[in-house]
Formats: C-alpha cells, sequence, structure tokens
C-alpha cells in the first residue's frame, strides 16, 4: 500500500469529531491542538468547525475561527458558535473541528501521506467536555481519531465493541454512544451494528441492533434495552452491572460509553479500547476472520430472535 | 548493550526464539492503574474475559491475577479469579482484600491465557512484535452513585510475564523514557473548586518529578515535587487557595496539569476534578 493518498479533502487532515449531548441537556465543549510542535510534518493549522443535526445533514461548515501554531490549544464552546450561527440544536447533533494546514487552504483536495496524517494523530488527544454549570458537571473524554470508513486506509470496516462497563442502578443508565463518520462530508454510507448484554457470567440477557446514519451520533440505553425486555428490576437485583458486546460488520464506528447519574447528571464518560491494546500486533487477515467466527459463534445463533432497536433519541 | 540483546541479532538465536513464540511463550504485560477506595469515594475493577472475543473457538475460562499495592507501594492483597468466557469480573476493594479498606493505591491485572489459546497466539499477525496486555477499567462512585471510570494506561514496567525468563527479564529491565509531559485539556478557572493529580510509579526504578499547573502557554503557576519508588502513587491536592488566587486576579481563564517528566513511557496522570460544587469527575492526563 502507497504511503502516497490522493484526493483526499484538507478538511479531514487532522479532525475532532465528537458528538453533541444537546438532546440530553448538556452543553459540549472541545479542547483541541496542534500537538505536533517539531519535526518535518509540523505546520501551522486553520480551525473551522462542521455541525451536522440528528439525523446526520450537514447544517454548516463555518468559516476559519482560529489560526493554531505548532503547540498551540484552544478551547471552544459549541454552544457559543451555535448561538453565533443562529442554530438551534435539535436532538443530538454531531460536530467536527477541521485543522487544516494553512499550505492547504482554500483546496478542495490535496495528496497527503499516511505517514503525516498518523504523526499528527499519534500526537496529541482531543478533550470533549459534556456541561450541565448549574449542577457543577463538567466532565469529559480524551480521544484520538484516524480516518475512519475510507477504503483508502480501512481494507475493512468493521468493529468489535467489548465495554464491561454497562452499570445501570435505579438512578443510573449507561449510554454507548455510536458515531459514524468518514474522511468527506458527502459521505453517505449507513452503520449497523448488532449487540448483546451479557452478564457477569457471560449469559445473554438481551440482543438489540442500531442503525447509525452516515454524520450522525446514535446512543444505546441499556436501561431502555432491559425496560423493553422486562429485565430491567431483575438486572438492578442481580448487581446492575454487565457488558455489551457489539460487532459492526459494515463500519467502523467510534464508541464512547457513558454512565450517567439521571438525578445528578454526573456522567463517567470514556472510549473503549481497540483490540491493539490486548494484542499489539492485532489486525489484517486475523482481525477479519476472527470477526467473522465470532459472528458466526455468538451473534449468527440468535438471528431468528426478534430484533429491538434500541435507539434514545432525545428531541 | 546487554550479552542477550547482542544474542537475539544472531539469526540461529532469532529461529530459536521463533520457535518459543510459537509454542505460546509470548511476552505478557500487566496493565496497572490507580484505586481509591477513600474520601467517600469507591472504586470497583471492571475487566472481561477477552479472550472470548479473539479466540472464538476456544471458549473457556481465563484466570485473572490480581494485586493490590498501598500508595506506598506495600502488597496489600493478592488473588486469583476466573472469569467465564465471555464474562466479567466487577470487584469491590472487598472482594480483593477481604476488608473493605480505607485505602489508595495502584492495582495490578495479570490475565493468564487459557492452555489451548496459548498455542494458538502463533496465529496472531507478526508474533515476533507481539505483546499480550491485560486492560481493564476502574470506576469510581460516591455515595450518591456519581460514577467516574477511566480505562488503565499503563502497564507495570517492571515486570514481564509470558515469555521465557531471560526475556521477562530483560524487558522488564528496559530503560524509562521519562520525558515532560502537558495535558492538552484546559480546565476553566472560574468554576473550578479541586483539582488533585494521581502520580503513580508504573516503573521498576525510583523517580522523581514535579506536578505543575501551567498556563495555557506553558507558564508555571504552581508545582509541587514528589519522589516515588516503585508502584508508589501519589494524589496531590493543589491548594484550594492557588485556585482562588488564579480567579481573583483573572490572568487566567484556564489552566493545564503538566509533570516535568512521567516516571514510565506511558505514565501519565489522572487528574480528578470538581467544578461548581458538583460531583468529581475523572479523566487520564
Amino acid at each position: 500500500m502507497s504511503d502516497v493518498v490522493e484526493d483526499f479533502d484538507p478538511l479531514f487532515y487532522r479532525p475532532c469529531i465528537f458528538p453533541i449531548l444537546s438532546g440530553y441537556s448538556y452543553g459540549t465543549a472541545i479542547t483541541v491542538n496542534n500537538g505536533l510542535r517539531t519535526g518535518p510534518y509540523a505546520t501551522d493549522f486553520q480551525l473551522s468547525l462542521s455541525f451536522f443535526d440528528n439525523s446526520g445533514k450537514h447544517v454548516v461548515t463555518t468559516d476559519v475561527l482560529h489560526e493554531l501554531t505548532p503547540g498551540d490549544i484552544v478551547k471552544i464552546d459549541t454552544r457559543d458558535v451555535l448561538k453565533k450561527l443562529k442554530i438551534t440544536p435539535r436532538g443530538n447533533m454531531l460536530g467536527i473541528a477541521h485543522m487544516v494546514p494553512t499550505r492547504f487552504a482554500g483546496k478542495e483536495l490535496v495528496t497527503v501521506t499516511r505517514g503525516e496524517l498518523m504523526a499528527h494523530v499519534s500526537s496529541s488527544d482531543d478533550f470533549i467536555e459534556f456541561r450541565q454549570e448549574p449542577k457543577g458537571v463538567i466532565t469529559g473524554v480524551a480521544y484520538q481519531m484516524g480516518p475512519q470508513n475510507d477504503d483508502r486506509f480501512n481494507k475493512t470496516r468493521t468493529t468489535l465493541l467489548q465495554a464491561p462497563k454497562a452499570i445501570v442502578t435505579p438512578t443510573v443508565d449507561t449510554l454507548f454512544a455510536l458515531i459514524n463518520a468518514s474522511t468527506s462530508i458527502q459521505y453517505e454510507d449507513v452503520a449497523h451494528m448488532e449487540f448483546w448484554l451479557v452478564d457477569p457470567a457471560g449469559n445473554k440477557v438481551a440482543r438489540g441492533e442500531v442503525t447509525v446514519p452516515p454524520w450522525s451520533c446514535r446512543f444505546v440505553s441499556v436501561r431502555d434495552l432491559l425496560v423493553q425486555n422486562n429485565l430491567l428490576d431483575e438486572f438492578i437485583a442481580q448487581g446492575g452491572l454487565g457488558m455489551i458486546v457489539g460487532l459492526s460488520r459494515d463500519s467502523g464506528l467510534v464508541p464512547i460509553s457513558m454512565t450517567m447519574n439521571l438525578e445528578t447528571g454526573a456522567i463517567a464518560c470514556d472510549h473503549t479500547l481497540p483490540p491493539v491494546y490486548y494484542f499489539t500486533t492485532w489486525g489484517g487477515q486475523r482481525r477479519i476472520e476472527a470477526n467473522a467466527r465470532l459472528y458466526d459463534t455468538f451473534f449468527a445463533d440468535s438471528a431468528g430472535l426478534q430484533l429491538e432497536e434500541v435507539l434514545r433519541v432525545s428531541a | 548493550m546487554s550479552a542477550l540483546s547482542t544474542l537475539m541479532k544472531n539469526p540461529v538465536a532469532q529461529g530459536s526464539y521463533r520457535k518459543l513464540l510459537e509454542s505460546g511463550f509470548v511476552p505478557r504485560r500487566a496493565f496497572a492503574h490507580y484505586f481509591m477506595n477513600t474520601a467517600g469515594i469507591r472504586s470497583r475493577v471492571h475487566l472481561q474475559n477477552y479472550y472470548s472475543m479473539f479466540f472464538p473457538d476456544d471458549l473457556t475460562p481465563v484466570d485473572a491475577r490480581v494485586w493490590l499495592y498501598d500508595s506506598r507501594g506495600s502488597l496489600l492483597a493478592h488473588r486469583t479469579f476466573s472469569i467465564p468466557a465471555f464474562g466479567q469480573l466487577y470487584l469491590e476493594i472487598r472482594d480483593i482484600a477481604g476488608e473493605d479498606l480505607d485505602s489508595e493505591g495502584m492495582i495490578v491485572v495479570d490475565v493468564v491465557p487459557p492452555k489451548a489459546t496459548k498455542h494458538n497466539l502463533k496465529t496472531l499477525p507478526n508474533i515476533q512484535a507481539l505483546t499480550v496486555q491485560t486492560p481493564f477499567w476502574v470506576s469510581y462512585r460516591d455515595d450518591d452513585d456519581n460514577y467516574m471510570y477511566v480505562h488503565s494506561i499503563e502497564v507495570y514496567r517492571g515486570r514481564v510475564f509470558g515469555a521465557v525468563w531471560p526475556v521477562n527479564q530483560m524487558l522488564a529491565r528496559a530503560p524509562q523514557a521519562r520525558e515532560p509531559w502537558e495535558s492538552w485539556r484546559l480546565l476553566d478557572v472560574n468554576l473550578l473548586d479541586e483539582l488533585q493529580v494521581v502520580v503513580m510509579n508504573h516503573s521498576a526504578t525510583t523517580g522523581t518529578t514535579r506536578v505543575k499547573v501551567i498556563s495555557p502557554d506553558g507558564g508555571e503557576l504552581w508545582s509541587h515535587e514528589v519522589t516515588l519508588n516503585s508502584r508508589e502513587s501519589r494524589r496531590v491536592v493543589v491548594p484550594t487557595e492557588k485556585i482562588e488566587e488564579w480567579r481573583k486576579t483573572g490572568t487566567h481563564e484556564s489552566v493545564r496539569v503538566a509533570l516535568s517528566s512521567i516516571l514510565s513511557d506511558n505514565g501519565k496522570p489522572y487528574v480528578l476534578l470538581r467544578y461548581g460544587d458538583g460531583p468529581l469527575s475523572m479523566h487520564h492526563g
């Protein structure tokens, strides 16, 4: 595979893609940076923002809002930007901070190398904050995001979600946010994920499917899944702890778990861990084969069950 | 360069080592995380049998070995737990130590691969570069069920499992980079009530670092030096008077956390925050 990628949209040279929890009454702020201070790929960035509505429809891409020299850092409250743009958030929107090298300003397509994209991705974490100031809730998660759902970078599109963080109590729910993103605003591939809630003994508790339109974020509520299966009280009585095992065979989804106190608004928030955290050389054909076997052994035997669409989308 | 490192460059030695790897003797590193079971916070380990996901043809239980160290690096408890296929472990501190200790420190988890799977590790790509790791989460909650959780971000560098003894030893003695580190998160001073930074020494040797609060452009506003032996941890509380001072002078709307050096390759701190009299929140550096 060549290191050179042609016809690349520079808006996705160093993106930060994040859910905006307006549907859950949280403000969303981001801290982004130009973390690559030195070396051949260090460069000045121009920062602009894009917003997508709850259905994944592109709403706007702003003009340049900030200039970032190497080492610069900036915090942006999306509420301020949306207010200036006179956009009232409805449901849960999706945002992108585009950091575009100054040399690419005004260009629609450019030639880049994988090496330079990866150098920028690996040099910095972006912080996404969810805020309910009157309740003193400001929490968040840091992550890096490389190119998603682009055949030039990803030979296959699969996502394995294994998150032992499904915590449900009388006042707590756990949501799994799933982001379907790519490297072009024209991206239009719908993503699907099948998932099971599994108890600590490894028993399947409840099954669901979720469809994530392009450029959108969908939330799987463990509480809603249990309610729909009349299992909420039983699950809580048994400890209220479990794991979501999910598999998408058509998309690289970005999962973020959020354990939310429904009274105080507090959120525990973290991304899940990609397979290379467990086996450092994981990937390639071995990954494709293992996911296929996992599907056959864990998911396919229950294909006859009635599927529950577990989407929790606030108006 | 050690004699062993030199030997590993020899083609015959490399071939023999590859055969050992293919027999299942692959290096395995245990992630080490922070637990806090004090000051109104309770911690719980969240860990799954991930072998079920990656080797779905070998659905067997695995053993998870758990070590609990207090903030001075002293061993509090060591226990082994079995996790069923596709199962999970949710361990309170009392499950590990036998009592609900008022303590905080380092928790280390090593998941032992099942016998059948160990021999199948050779099916993974590029086995000579393979390391098996055991990441997990710790959740933290207060009495009102306000949760925080963070994934482990660094392995305990001083011990390696899984490979043959000399390789384990060589990897466990690898020097650590100990680079300067600055957080990429801007913390709002105006609403900030509490700021605490948890520093841990994941390496095998003693280290000294300065915990710093810096301005967005890197200027030092406050610092505190800590020296930590292997496996020690320290929760450094930034004085509330300093936060109040930054707020009153209004010179900095936001601050960042930094360390003069992390004590191991990825030994970034955990940061605890309280805003506007609300619940605590935590993130990794």
